[in-house]
């Protein structure tokens, strides 16, 4: 069993998948560091929208919901491997977490869909603003899934890319000129790595080009359960699949997403809550908000490796419990006090 | 016109292997205790569930094992209350005075009280549990359209009421009274003669035909001793009746022209087997000082294993799943269910009855291995107040609990609760139909924290079935799928009071002639066509433990952590099985470090957690196999050497004390393990997983 673990590790490894350019694009440490902040930022921003549309969903049973649910999970999964990685770079500002913005106008962060216009043109306009399970929003979710485009870009200064794909190639370009400048065990957490047995860690724990290689793996989970292979439907490999609380765990969040919108498009969509987008300020939608603020809060502190103020445990599924109330009370999840403009 | 009634009406009794015993809890597990607990609580914050001391007070640390270190027994304590006639034909009442020797009721005066008690062990004459290609499908189907399953021992013959048969599998020592002014134990065993309450007197019966393994198979394997007794009443200065276990011993014959005895094969089912649990009715007569006397309504014992964590509440106990029936097929309390839907301008009260459920969540991560994301999510719903919004609470629109009337919700995992292994045909378990009502009500904020308190007697019975296992009948260790059957109960409770079993009346002046034993194959469900067993007759002493593991080690043993039956495709991820009865992974007083010295502020007093069952013998490098013994028979040798989870407030008299009385007191810790350390280092945060191959 561990040798065929081995093996698939050894499957995997490899796969660095930033071309050559014909000229070194140098990037600074500090480079990488603002990626790596933008790569936390995005991860967490999805939450939210993912989790707003899973709980219109009543069926708390139905594969959608599922579906969805592991996407999210997964969601935070990155986001603390992100984290990992930035802690991993020696970096010399705190990370920030937030704030964050769900509206038509802000879009998803340092992601620019417009890039791509043959994607969008099939998943159709995209709108950041939070809503239940809608075509407008499975469409979202497929272009922020959606794997790389060829050729991706690896300008440094660049803080908007076309697919979440590009984003990390270009990040994995900038990694490998830093090896010497990575760090083991430096404020790294772990909160999923009994939920994914096969993986050989979740955490960047060596120094140098050692270090190096964990922190690439790291980013290759998050791409290979995120977007997957460009052009290659093929499963997630073994070692990154969920071993506890997945659902279609060989699935990418993209082909997931893909099969939820087909099965909409197919009339067999589940049945949701109703909300009055004119609600605003609510109290249900003043209790998420509250408690949203405090999950940012306490996400940064564990991020930056200070010691918890509040339970993430208790915290995390409270606002999970949030959102769903503000659905079954008819108004739509917001995530601020201040209602996002459209 | 009073009436009379046993209080609890279902008792548990619990074997141990010493002489001495302690009395079975009379509070809830895990609940606040109903006075406040300044009477019996040695500190102020701990909560129900403990076990008492016969001078009354609740068990400490050093009260689990007697001077040579052998686990103490415990005992059902019964009560007789009195009832008002304006309190009769309803549920709850609200009401209830306990009688004791000297009480008076009216223009009487309470001289004595007979007591008689008919315990057997039928477990060897019924049927498989886990039939081949039957264990993924509810048992009670199984029952249905005038089937059952395959019997076991069929070695001793295929047809179930063969007087021979029964005789042969059946350990029965026949009825004991006892008087509430006797000074003498009486031993229901094999020495003695039978005995019975006939109004005021004691009736001998010397030609029962009592049954015990040995009088029909030799040899024996008997490695803890002959089963000799199923256990012996006290009673108490007060007249009360204590109803204790027997020994936990075991006994195997040998197949024939074998003289090796028969292997243990089976977790649930083993041919050629008895233990010395039981189970039957308790009667009394209450006797006056004028010489007249009053018939009380009875109840029933049951003995089973010990009780290792006796303040961890399960989510769905045994009290959830018979008020569940009893709400639905008995009308109960009309206003709360009628012509078969809920009544949703029902309000609960949240101590009483959703609370339990918050409160039950809390604790399962003493006796199970947790992760601590999990643990802050428990603690946040045992932290819901009745003041609280619920849209505000972690359970806001009960997005996590598995909803019983969404059967797909069975295969769901996490974040589904409660996370534990599901009842007989469901992968995972889900709390009770009344019990999901109850929590929407909370949901919807239709509760309330006015319904009166349970009467005392009530209390008792609600106190004795809710520490215990509900909800997982595959098939449980205290009682089982009988209790969800009409059939089983006595439906004129409007008399009796409810939550008593339907007894057959056995007349013991009329012996069977030639040795030919009085009780019979017994109750089977759905069952009609039971030769001397008719329906409507109601149990026999034995027929509801016979439902149940033969021997209980080996179901006791297995029941950690499995995959669930059926299992989800793909899935390797292990599940508890019935943790707040069966601790998988616990928290070692001993272990206890004083504040400061730990590694992180997490674990900084309690390092890790280890298996309950542990040491030689229970290694195994697959995760599903381990926190158990490998070879079945070692849990028939060692069962009495594992630890009891207990309240820190109730630990005393350890060498880290010191460190132990820094904790929190709502933390639960191992104590009197007797189990040797063998290096093995801590048990692994959940999930986890089956590993390929054992």
């Amino acid at each position: 069993m561990v040798d065929s673990l081995r093996r698939d590790r050894a499957a995997v490894a490899p796969l660095v998948r930033a071309p050559r350019p014909k000229r070194v694009t140098h990037w600074t440490l500090a480079d990488v560091h603002a990626h790596l902040q933008y790569a936390v930022n995005l991860e967490i921003w999805t939450i939210p929208y993912y989790l707003t549309v899973m709980y219109s969903i009543k069926d708390i049973n139905h594969p959608v919901y599922r579906l969805i649910r592991s996407v999210a999970n997964q969601e935070m999964m990155h986001a603390e491997l992100a984290a990992n990685v930035y802690n991993a770079f020696q970096p010399t500002k705190r990370l920030e977490i937030g704030p964050f913005n769900y509206s038509k106008a802000g879009g998803v962060p340092h992601l620019d869909f417009w890039l791509d216009e043959k994607a969008v043109k099939k998943y159709g306009e995209p709108d950041a603003q939070l809503g239940g399970l809608d075509l407008v929003r499975l469409g979202t979710m497929c272009l922020i899934e959606l794997p790389e485009s060829e050729p991706p870009p690896l300008d440094p200064h660049r803080d908007h890319y076309a697919t979440l794909g590009d984003f990390y190639i270009a990040l994995r370009y900038g990694m490998q000129q830093h090896a010497d400048d990575v760090r083991g065990n430096h404020n790294q957490s772990d909160h999923f790595s009994s939920f994914y047995r096969n993986l050989s860690h979740t955490t960047v724990t060596k120094d140098g080009p050692a270090g190096l290689n964990q922190a690439l793996e790291l980013i290759d989970v998050i791409t290979e359960q995120g977007e997957g292979r460009n052009n290659v439907d093929e499963d997630i490999p073994l070692p990154y699949q969920n071993t506890a609380d997945g659902y279609d765990a060989a699935d990418s969040h993209f082909r997931k997403f893909n099969a939820i919108r087909d099965a909409f498009l197919a009339g067999l969509a589940p049945e949701t809550y109703h909300a009055d987008p004119t609600l605003v300020g609510t109290e249900p939608q003043r209790v998420l908000a509250e408690n949203f603020e405090k999950l940012t809060v306490l996400i940064q502190d564990m991020f930056n490796g200070w010691p918890d103020r509040e339970p993430f445990g208790a915290l995390m599924p409270t606002v999970g419990g949030n959102i769903q109330a503000c659905w079954r009370q008819g108004v739509v999840p917001e995530f601020s006090d201040v209602r996002s403009g459209t | 016109m009073t009436t009379f009634r046993v209080h609890p009406s279902i008792g548990f009794a619990r074997v141990g292997n010493s002489d001495e015993y302690n009395l079975a809890p009379e509070t809830m597990a895990a609940l606040p205790l109903p006075d406040g607990g300044h009477e019996t609580a040695q500190y102020a914050g701990t909560v129900g569930g403990l076990p008492l001391r016969l001078d009354g007070a609740t068990i400490t640390s050093s009260d689990v094992r007697d001077s040579k270190g052998r686990l103490k027994r415990q005992a059902a304590r019964f009560r007789i209350f009195a009832y008002d006639d304006d309190a009769v034909g309803r549920y709850p009442t609200n009401t209830g005075t306990e009688i004791k020797i000297g009480s008076t009721v009216g223009d009487k005066k309470v001289a004595d009280i007979v007591w008689t008690v008919h315990v057997a062990n039928k477990k060897a004459n019924s049927y498989l549990l886990e039939a081949p290609g039957t264990s993924a499908l509810y048992t009670l189907l199984q029952y249905q359209n005038g089937r059952t399953p395959p019997l076991r021992n069929l070695a001793e013959g295929e047809w179930s009421s063969n007087p021979e048969r029964v005789r042969r599998l059946t350990i029965d020592p026949g009825p004991r009274a006892i008087t509430g002014t006797a000074t003498d134990r009486v031993d229901m065993g094999k020495k003695g003669d039978a005995s019975y309450g006939h109004d005021a007197e004691i009736e001998v019966v010397p030609n029962y035909p009592k049954s015990f393994p040995d009088d029909r198979f030799s040899p024996l394997y008997e490695p803890f001793g002959r089963i000799d007794t199923l256990g012996e009443l006290v009673t108490d200065q007060d007249g009360r009746l204590h109803v204790v276990a027997a020994f936990g011993r075991t006994a195997a014959w040998c197949p024939q022209g074998s003289s090796v005895h028969y292997p243990l094969n089976s977790d649930v089912d083993n041919d050629g087997w008895f233990d010395d649990t039981a189970d039957g009715p308790v009667n009394a007569t209450l006797v006056f000082t004028d010489g007249t006397t009053s018939d009380v309504a009875g109840a029933w014992v049951i003995s089973t294993d010990p009780g290792f964590a006796p303040q961890t509440l399960n989510v769905i106990s045994l009290w959830d799943d018979i008020y569940d029936t009893w709400v639905r097929e008995f009308a109960l309390e009309p206003d709360l269910f009628s012509d078969g839907k809920f009544n949703t301008d029902y309000h609960p009260d949240f101590g009483q009855q959703i609370n339990p459920i918050f409160q039950a969540t809390r604790v399962q991560r003493w006796n199970t291995n947790l992760p601590e994301g999990a643990i802050q999510a428990h603690e946040a719903v045992g932290r819901i107040t009745e003041d609280d919004d619920p849209a505000t609470t972690i359970l806001a629109g009960l997005g996590y609990v598995r909803n019983p009337n969404a059967p797909k919700q069975h295969a769901t995992g996490a974040p589904l609760m409660p996370l534990s292994l599901g009842d007989s045909g469901d992968s995972l378990l889900s709390v009770s139909k009344t019990q999901y009502f109850f929590l929407e009500q909370w949901d919807a904020k239709r509760v309330t924290k006015n319904r009166p308190p349970l009467g005392p007697g009530e209390y008792l019975d609600k106190a004795s079935l809710i520490n215990c296992l509900g909800g997982r009948f595959s098939p449980g260790i205290d009682m089982t799928f009988p209790v969800r059957l009409r059939e089983t109960w006595n439906d004129d409770w409007k008399t009796h009071g409810p939550f008593r079993v339907r007894q057959k009346v056995l007349d013991y002046s009329k012996l069977p002639p030639s040795d030919l034993p009085v009780l019979g194959e017994g109750y089977v469900p759905y069952r009609t066509d039971v030769p001397r067993h008719q329906a409507g007759d109601g149990l026999e002493p034995g027929d509801h433990s016979k439902f149940m593991s033969v021997p209980w080690h080996t179901d006791y043993n297995s029941c950690a952590t499995h995959e669930p039956n059926p299992n989800p495709p793909g899935n390797t991820t292990l599940y508890w099985s019935w943790p707040a009865q069966r601790p998988v992974a616990v928290n070692v007083a001993t272990d206890t470090r004083p504040p400061g010295e730990g590694v992180s502020e997490k674990d900084d007093q309690l390092p890790g957690q280890r298996w309950s069952l542990r040491g030689p013998g229970t290694n195994s490098l697959n995760e599903a196999n381990t926190g158990r013994f490998q070879e079945r028979e070692d849990i028939i040798l060692n069962w009495w050497r594992i630890g009891t989870i207990v309240q820190r407030t109730q630990i005393e008299g350890l060498e880290n004390q010191d460190a132990i009385d820094k904790l929190p007191s709502d933390t639960f810790l191992e104590v009197a393990s007797l189990f040797e350390e063998d290096g093995t280092s801590f048990v692994p945060q959940w999930p986890i997983n089956r590993r390929g191959g054992d």
